[in-house]
């Protein structure tokens, strides 16, 4: 190996081992939204806020060398296929570390109001969702599409238990209007756990491109080859 | 060189299908090809440079040929046009089927055959001459003698190698007064002034700084419309930017062959993983 190829493999294998250290700050930050949820403990809900700019910081560290590693190598096939994928999902990790702190927001609100008996299971939702997220990690690591696409298969529970979560909130606040202002608070929780899943699924129609080069996102759509989908053109 | 005349020609349309289990990895379902090669192999003396190397090659598109130095790339360009006739030595096995008729049978008229598959090589090779008589020279050598006949002729080259601005005030200057990128660019005129159908191109740019490369791709997408274009190049990013198909070479045998997109983001091979990821050897 030359010292540039060396380089080279260096530059993946850093871009590889962020993104490992970004994914365990992330689930690490659900975890703790959720730990405060549970214990209303608003103190903990800052620190996790606090904490959002190391992986935002990530972030931005691998974004600067995906694009170095583009333009010193301009890497072809299964490295092309690891970049691509690697800077899509450095992308949804950040927003699921936003997500962690907008629950941790809603949490340290909750914690200004009386507590109360929700209709909703939201540590069970979290957990559901974290599991998707750690599996789609794992899935990226090991470079199992099989795996993948297992995890995608997940979603649609989430978002049945998110839809019924909807239900049984309108039905508390017509119950008690008394609890209305906590009642939306918990379905903005729900609705961010649910993003969570489709975050962790985006990860893995990434995983299953860059291990076999096909893009399962938007099954009803293909692209032409000039890049455009069919019926995507405007009037002339 | 010698052609066995033992080698049957494989009549249109007898060539092996989608039945007869077709290697995707080398066969990306080209129609109507301008030419088809068969089982092509060839020896220098004892050395074998070329192994039973099958492929079609579509008609107006660029079709690269890529592989390591010595995987015989060049060689196997040369065959197209037959140019490694002139050499001693050399014993082709197989057939290359140029709009459905061998190039090896011996009604082929060689000079027919190189007038319609035109060649431009790595070092531009003008003749010490006008650049007038640079693009007049192959067309008088097929007898076009009319001045304003000639006179058209070279207009018509110049611009459709993208020289004639740079050059219409001065076309009886000395071409070896060009620059290198317009050097190349006067070698392609010449190549089209006799009107062929096909131009091989061998690492054409790799003499050529970064602005004068970029004109000779432009150029390639422009002839692409009336020409078929076959290079070989070093360089992946210029088969990657240019070509619509490639095919990867090595150590003298056909390893990959398929639309370009393809072959860079998702190749079938592993050895075309590795060498297009610089992971070779």
């Amino acid at each position: 190996m030359t010292r540039l190829e060396r380089h080279y493999a260096e530059q993946l294998e850093e871009i590889s081992s962020k993104l490992m250290r970004m994914g365990g700050l992330v689930e690490q930050a659900i975890e703790s939204a959720l730990d405060a949820y549970e214990r209303r403990d608003a103190e903990l809900a800052q620190r996790v806020r606090d904490a959002d700019v190391e992986i935002n910081r990530l972030e931005l560290e691998i974004d600067q060398l995906g694009l170095e590693t583009l333009v010193r190598y301009q890497p072809a096939a299964r490295d092309l296929r690891f970049l691509i994928a690697a800077m899509q999902i450095n992308t949804d990790l950040e927003r699921v570390g936003d997500i962690a702190s907008n629950v941790c927001k809603r949490v340290q609100e909750l914690c200004e109001e009386p507590p109360w008996e929700a209709p909703i299971d939201v540590p069970g939702m979290g957990r559901l969702a974290l599991r998707m997220l750690h599996d789609a990690l794992d899935a990226f690591v090991s470079g199992n599409a099989d795996a993948a696409r297992a995890v995608i298969a997940r979603d649609e529970q989430l978002d049945e238990i998110m839809e019924q979560a909807f239900a049984d909130l309108l039905q508390a606040m017509r119950d008690d209007t008394a609890a209305t202002s906590r009642a939306i608070r918990h379905s903005f929780i729900a609705k961010y756990l649910e993003r969570i899943g489709d975050q962790a699924t985006n990860i893995c129609e990434l995983v299953v491109f860059m291990v076999e080069g096909t893009v399962i996102k938007h099954p009803r759509l293909t692209v032409e080859s000039d890049g455009t989908a069919p019926g995507s053109r405007g009037a002339p | 060189m010698t052609t066995p005349d033992s080698m049957p020609v494989p009549p249109k349309g007898a060539v092996p299908d989608a039945a007869a289990g077709r290697d995707p990895a080398l066969d990306p379902g080209i129609e109507d090809p301008i030419f088809s090669v068969h089982g092509l192999s060839l020896h220098y003396g004892d050395k074998q440079a070329l192994h039973d190397i099958s492929i079609e090659i579509p008609r107006n598109r660029i079709t690269a040929f890529i592989g390591p130095s010595g995987c015989g790339k060049s060689t196997f360009l040369r065959c197209f046009n037959r140019l490694n006739d002139l050499l001693d030595n050399v014993t082709i096995r197989g057939d290359i089927l140029f709009e459905g008729r061998s190039i090896f049978s011996p009604e082929v008229e060689i000079n027919t055959l190189r007038r319609r598959i035109g060649m431009v090589f790595q070092k531009s090779n003008p003749f010490p001459k006008s650049i007038y008589e640079n693009i007049a020279y192959g067309p008088r050598i097929h007898g076009v003698r009319d001045r304003r006949r000639l006179d058209e002729i070279v207009e018509r080259s110049l611009r459709a190698a993208a020289l004639w601005d740079e050059v219409k005030d001065r076309l009886h200057d000395n071409a070896l007064g060009l620059s290198g990128g317009q050097q190349q660019r006067l070698c392609i005129a010449r190549a089209i002034a006799v009107e062929p159908d096909v131009v091989l191109l061998d690492e054409p740019c790799s003499a050529l700084d970064p602005l004068a490369t970029a004109r000779i791709e432009e150029l390639m997408q422009d002839l692409k419309e009336n020409y078929t274009l076959i290079i070989v190049t070093h360089s992946m990013q210029q088969a990657s930017r240019v070509s619509d198909y490639t095919a990867f070479l090595y150590l003298g045998r056909l390893i990959e062959y398929g639309v370009t997109e393809q072959l860079f983001i998702k190749p079938r091979k592993k050895e075309t993983e590795d060498y297009i990821t610089g992971r070779f050897g």
